[in-house]
């Protein structure tokens, strides 16, 4: 069975946040020690009252973990490719939307990947409520990461119905 | 007197061996969508949609749910692919 891919459209903009955004996740799995609480999120303890088989899991575990997270992400930012995060936009240009194709093979990698980014940033900026109210720049991204991931799950669950009938 | 041959131990019953049943808890967390906590449940563990989404609503309204149960080895192999999604798995003897 061959289901078609998932095409996104996003604004020029948008398209050069996400990879700057993933590049910056990138940056901080491969510089991570560890110290990293955001980091420290991804790999959470899987026995809480057994110190013991706690250090154990984590030792068996976590490198594979941020390695596959490491991988996952690269998936992303290869879709994004045509982005330049750095690149000089007009206000025009910005609004350009364009399709981004996300391969059906890739969808888990990239949904990991949205999930992981919110994961660091809600860490950072402190967030403990469904509805969070810490305001500024750091919310509205982490709000505009769980509307892009929302849509996407809603564009991945039609087409796995969709295939199904 | 003894034999060579073992003898049978009628106090052997192998249906009580111990099969100490593990299991996997999920809990909430403020970052996890409604729908891609559903969407876990239901791609990885391969759970319907209606007991995926009860899954996921007990997760939320009560904390946490068990989402498997069954040898420790396999319900470490499920925690890290709930850690894999980013969700908060833990991993404890069934009570």
């Amino acid at each position: 069975m061959n289901t078609p891919p998932i095409t996104v459209s996003v604004a020029t903009i948008e398209g050069m946040h996400l990879a700057r955004l993933v590049d910056d996740f990138m940056d901080l799995l491969r510089d991570s020690e560890g110290g990293d609480p955001g980091v420290a999120r991804l790999t959470p303890n899987a026995y809480p009252d057994d110190d013991e088989a706690s250090a154990a899991f984590a030792s068996a575990t976590r490198a594979d973990l941020l390695d596959r997270r490491l991988h996952d992400a690269r998936v992303m930012r290869t879709a994004l490719q045509v982005f330049d995060p750095d690149a000089e936009v007009t206000d025009e240009g910005a609004r350009v939307p364009r399709d981004v194709v996300v391969r059906r093979e890739d969808v888990d990698a990239w949904l990991r990947t949205l999930t992981a980014i919110r994961l660091v940033i809600a860490t950072r900026l402190g967030i403990t409520d469904d509805e969070p109210d810490v305001g500024g720049d750091g919310q509205a991204v982490y709000d505009w990461l769980g509307y892009r991931l929302e849509l996407l799950i809603e564009a991945v669950d039609e087409s796995d119905a969709d295939a199904l009938r | 007197m003894s034999t060579a041959l073992p003898e049978i131990d009628e106090a052997t019953d192998l249906s009580a061996a111990p099969l100490e049943p593990w299991e996997v808890v999920v809990w909430n967390d403020p970052v996890n969508l409604m729908s891609y906590v559903v969407r876990v449940f239901r791609t990885y563990f391969g759970y319907t949609r209606e007991h995926a989404t009860r899954l996921m609503l007990a997760v939320h309204h009560d904390g946490h749910a068990i989402v498997a149960t069954g040898p420790r080895e396999t319900m470490e192999v499920h925690a890290q692919a709930m850690h894999d999604y980013g969700l908060w798995a833990t991993v404890r003897k069934a009570a």
